[in-house]
């Protein structure tokens, strides 16, 4: 499960930057910071990946999930803040 | 359903003008401001006195959960129309993106203006990214900010790009009442 959904966190970023451009998005690996102050996304592009994550992720998984809460939008420890806390994140709510 | 309000600055009571002024106040969003000086009370309730009556501005406190979480405004300025907006730091990302975008329409639909415009300072990368999103533009180079700006018709195409499309597909969740 870890690995499917580590793909498709990935997947979705490579299609997200086909708009966005940016250079430091062209070879997202585990490690490639997703919002704070080192990352390149800016809030609207974040919350744009994260809608399109989780229709993905539904389908791929057959269960209805929301990762663009309250909760997790506002947290301090965002689950966002790279591929790999968001894949961990995912598949906890996949195990609810 | 989430509910968003938007209440103008004049219907605010003291309090909440006083919460308004210590979100402005903080550091982190005077460094993001043309105008990094600390605003007080009194000031501010006579310049908010001033609003009264006048069309060509509107300033709104921005209240989510019951709590004052930002505020958004328009005002015309040389024969152009302007809009800013600021939040708290830790207040949800998807509440930062979807106000902004019920803004920009209701702006161009109260306002019918053809151009508006936004002053961002050059540092602030981040945020010009984020503007960049609705379609706004670089218009003019000042000192130390950029005046960019969108039309009606710019602003409508970016919606319907897939990046902003998701966006505003989750404002049905949302209900924004004006006050």
């Amino acid at each position: 499960m870890k690995d499917r959904i580590e793909k498709i966190v990935i997947d979705t970023l490579l299609e997200l930057n086909e708009e966005l451009e940016l250079k430091s998005l062209t070879a997202p690996t585990l490690k490639t910071k997703l919002y704070g102050a080192s990352s390149e996304l800016d809030s609207l592009a974040l919350v744009s990946f994260i809608a399109d994550l989780e229709e993905r992720v539904s389908e791929e998984f057959n269960k209805d999930i929301v990762l663009a809460d309250e909760k997790a939008m506002s947290q301090k420890t965002s689950p966002f803040r790279n591929v790999e806390t968001l894949s961990v994140y995912i598949q906890s709510l996949l195990e609810e | 359903m989430n509910k968003i309000i938007l209440k103008r600055f004049e219907h605010l009571s003291i309090e909440e003008n006083k919460k308004l002024l210590s979100i402005r106040n903080k550091e982190d969003i005077r460094n993001q401001s043309l105008n990094k000086s600390i605003i007080d009370l009194n000031s501010h309730l006579k310049w908010v006195e001033n609003l009264k009556g006048d069309f060509k501005k509107e300033y709104y406190a921005i209240i989510y959960s019951g709590q004052i979480v930002g505020a958004i405004n328009f005002f015309e300025v040389n024969s152009t129309m302007k809009w800013g907006v600021y939040f708290k730091e830790e207040v949800s990302l998807l509440v930062k993106s979807l106000v902004p975008i019920y803004f920009i329409e209701y702006i161009f639909k109260k306002t019918q203006v053809e151009f508006l415009y936004l002053d961002r300072l050059k540092n602030n990368l981040n945020a010009i990214s984020f503007d960049k999103n609705f379609g706004f533009y670089f218009f003019q180079e000042n000192n130390d900010y950029f005046t960019m700006r969108v039309s009606s018709k710019e602003f409508e195409k970016a919606k319907e790009k897939k990046l902003l499309k998701r966006v505003v597909k989750k404002m049905s969740n949302y209900s924004f009442i004006m006050e």
